[in-house]
């Protein structure tokens, strides 16, 4: 390569490249074999009548993989997220048609004025606050002056646990709370980073399995029926195409039974689609029945019109906000009211 | 000549492969000894296990072509205009004077901050992750190419001239390439920031990357397939590296080094 001259051009013998047109020409064709080979290997070429549904791998959304496993006959595709903020952006921009979201981010975004609708619940429960495992005899006392992890501010955890500390007469002040990725809270409660956290499954479960903590509670003793993810739908998807919406949303539902009744099929299917331990999806679904409810998802007004009044406790919502206007349970088949 | 050529190779590295070997031993041998626990820190064959799991399923192909794709189209697209008005702004006293100090100002934003305004602009998906690698390229390039050009010897622009040099053929044949030298070192320096941004916004903005199959190994709680996707991530840096190291080898940048 040495010995050809950098700048000679060669105008005349077109076999001769100049090492300017040589590179240019490996750039060039480096160009055109990676973006082929990703258009190829990552291309997703949705068709335009696939609802796509966003979910976070957590028991909250399994209704997400058990429906996509059991009815392929209905065209949904699910698409995975690790971040909350990014599937509000998803949803926005049109990337989403619908998502499985925290509630209290639900009521946000819609109360920013972003078209939503709450059409069911994820599942009831499913959510625990777990602590060091040498806190010995500890209660509600006890997390005085610790250091507590939440998943995100805008959730049913974060605001029932200021509502646990209120009823302790512990005040915020005295406690410290950082938000954290849930995967990551079992190891920082096993490193000692953490003094509890509270969260959804599996995540709280994964604490209690790899010995890093143990429950103080679990939501279905103190907060019977507790609610943490919804499932939201796009105003214009649902005016443009409440049939197919109808029938995916009818067939989450019918799921939600099947899944009470098939708990160990439905776990693998969820450890599976969601690459987490077969184990663990387990412990949480058979473990203790009520540990994970999915057999009443129709959301009722008074719930979810406690749940703003919550936010608005805490300065997290701010004016009023119309929950008739964000509900929408008419694809809910009858037989569940 | 091969044979000779690989010795070489082979001499300048060797004690770099027994230290790397002899550290992967000793990392095997205290997750035995101490019994840690694989959740919390694999050992080196765990890894690799991990690691064979996703060349099989076929992930890692996948995640290290958009990873790739995406610094591509990122990297080229800063590079084709930031050496143009880096040129531009090099030549022309007026408009550095103007544009520089924005240049200067944006630049130490870590193209990470943009990050929510890109997930506003450009949804989720390639776009926000190659606009996050254009910016982290754009402007430290703009400002090689700038000093390059204006801190070409006056001589050469009055040799060129006296040659009656001008116009276009002073820009590729004289600026560009006394410039050359310093345009290298900045692409060899960006590209290891792209690299080092892509799997930061993979991490964020995507759902394909190897930024995004660290998340997503941490969230399925598989140690092993984070660390075996950062050993993946440090790999290819390292040919990256090399790719554009063969640049400063050519003899129009071996000028400047022969006679420094």
């Amino acid at each position: 390569m040495g010995h050809i001259k950098a700048n000679s051009p060669s105008p005349m013998n077109m076999k001769k490249l100049t090492i300017g047109q040589r590179i240019f020409l490996g750039v060039l064709l480096w160009i055109i074999f990676i973006s082929g080979l990703h258009s190829w290997r990552n291309g997703e070429l949705f068709a335009s009548n696939v609802l796509r549904v966003g979910f976070v791998p957590i028991t909250c959304h399994l209704l997400c993989p058990v429906t996509y496993e059991l009815n392929k006959d209905i065209p949904f595709k699910p698409i995975k997220f690790t971040a909350w903020p990014e599937m509000c952006e998803a949803l926005k921009s049109g990337e989403l048609d619908m998502a499985f979201i925290l509630a209290p981010l639900a009521i946000m975004l819609n109360a920013q004025g972003f078209p939503i609708k709450l059409v069911m619940l994820g599942h009831r429960n499913g959510t625990g606050l777990m602590v060091r495992k040498d806190a010995e005899n500890a209660d509600l006392n006890w997390l005085e002056h610790k250091t507590i992890a939440i998943p995100i501010r805008f959730s049913n955890q974060y605001l029932t646990l200021l509502d646990l500390l209120d009823e302790a007469h512990i005040p915020e002040s005295s406690i410290k709370l950082v938000e954290m990725p849930p995967p990551d809270m079992p190891s920082s409660l096993a490193m000692g980073a953490v003094d509890a956290y509270i969260v959804g499954e599996p995540y709280a479960a994964a604490g209690e399995l790899n010995g890093a903590g143990q429950i103080l509670y679990l939501m279905k003793d103190i907060r019977p029926g507790f609610i943490s993810s919804v499932l939201v739908v796009r105003e214009d998807v649902l005016k443009k195409r409440k049939k197919d919406l109808q029938r995916l949303i009818q067939a989450f539902y019918k799921n939600g039974a099947w899944i009470e009744a098939h708990r160990k099929e439905a776990a693998a299917i969820g450890a599976a689609f969601y690459r987490l331990p077969n184990a663990l999806i387990e412990h949480v679904l058979l473990s203790q029945p009520d540990r994970v409810l999915y057999n009443d998802l129709l959301p009722r007004k008074q719930e979810i019109e406690a749940m703003a009044a919550s936010m608005q406790k805490r300065g997290l919502l701010k004016g009023n906000f119309d929950v008739n206007a964000f509900l929408d349970t008419s694809m809910i088949p009858e037989v569940s009211r | 000549m091969r044979a000779n050529g690989l010795k070489k190779w082979f001499e300048e590295r060797w004690s770099a492969f027994l230290l790397s070997f002899l550290i992967l031993v000793l990392w095997e041998t205290a997750v035995h000894v101490f019994e840690i626990k694989p959740e919390r820190f694999p050992g080196v064959f765990q890894i690799l296990k991990g690691l064979w799991e996703l060349i099989q399923d076929g992930r890692l192909l996948d995640y290290v072509v958009a990873s790739l794709f995406r610094v591509t189209w990122g990297y080229l697209l800063a590079v084709g205009l930031a050496v143009p008005l880096g040129i531009f702004l090099g030549v022309k006293p007026f408009w550095r004077r103007t544009i520089n100090p924005i240049v200067q100002f944006l630049r130490p934003i870590s193209p990470l901050a943009w990050t929510p305004i890109a997930l506003m602009w450009l949804g989720i998906g390639d776009y926000p992750a190659i606009f996050l690698i254009f910016l982290a390229v754009f402007f430290p390039m703009v400002l090689f190419t700038t000093s390059g050009v204006a801190g070409i010897n006056p001589t050469y622009l009055y040799a060129a001239s006296n040659f009656g040099i001008a116009g276009h053929e002073l820009y590729s044949r004289v600026i560009l390439q006394a410039a050359l030298p310093e345009i290298i070192t900045g692409l060899r320096i960006t590209l290891g920031t792209a690299w080092l941004v892509i799997v930061a916004a993979e991490m964020i903005a995507v759902k394909s990357g190897l930024g995004y199959l660290i998340v997503d190994a941490r969230n399925s709680l598989r140690m092993d397939q984070v660390l075996g996707g950062m050993f993946v991530i440090g790999l290819i840096g390292l040919l990256l590296d090399n790719v554009v190291r063969q640049l400063e080898k050519l003899p129009s940048i071996r000028w400047k080094r022969l006679k420094q």
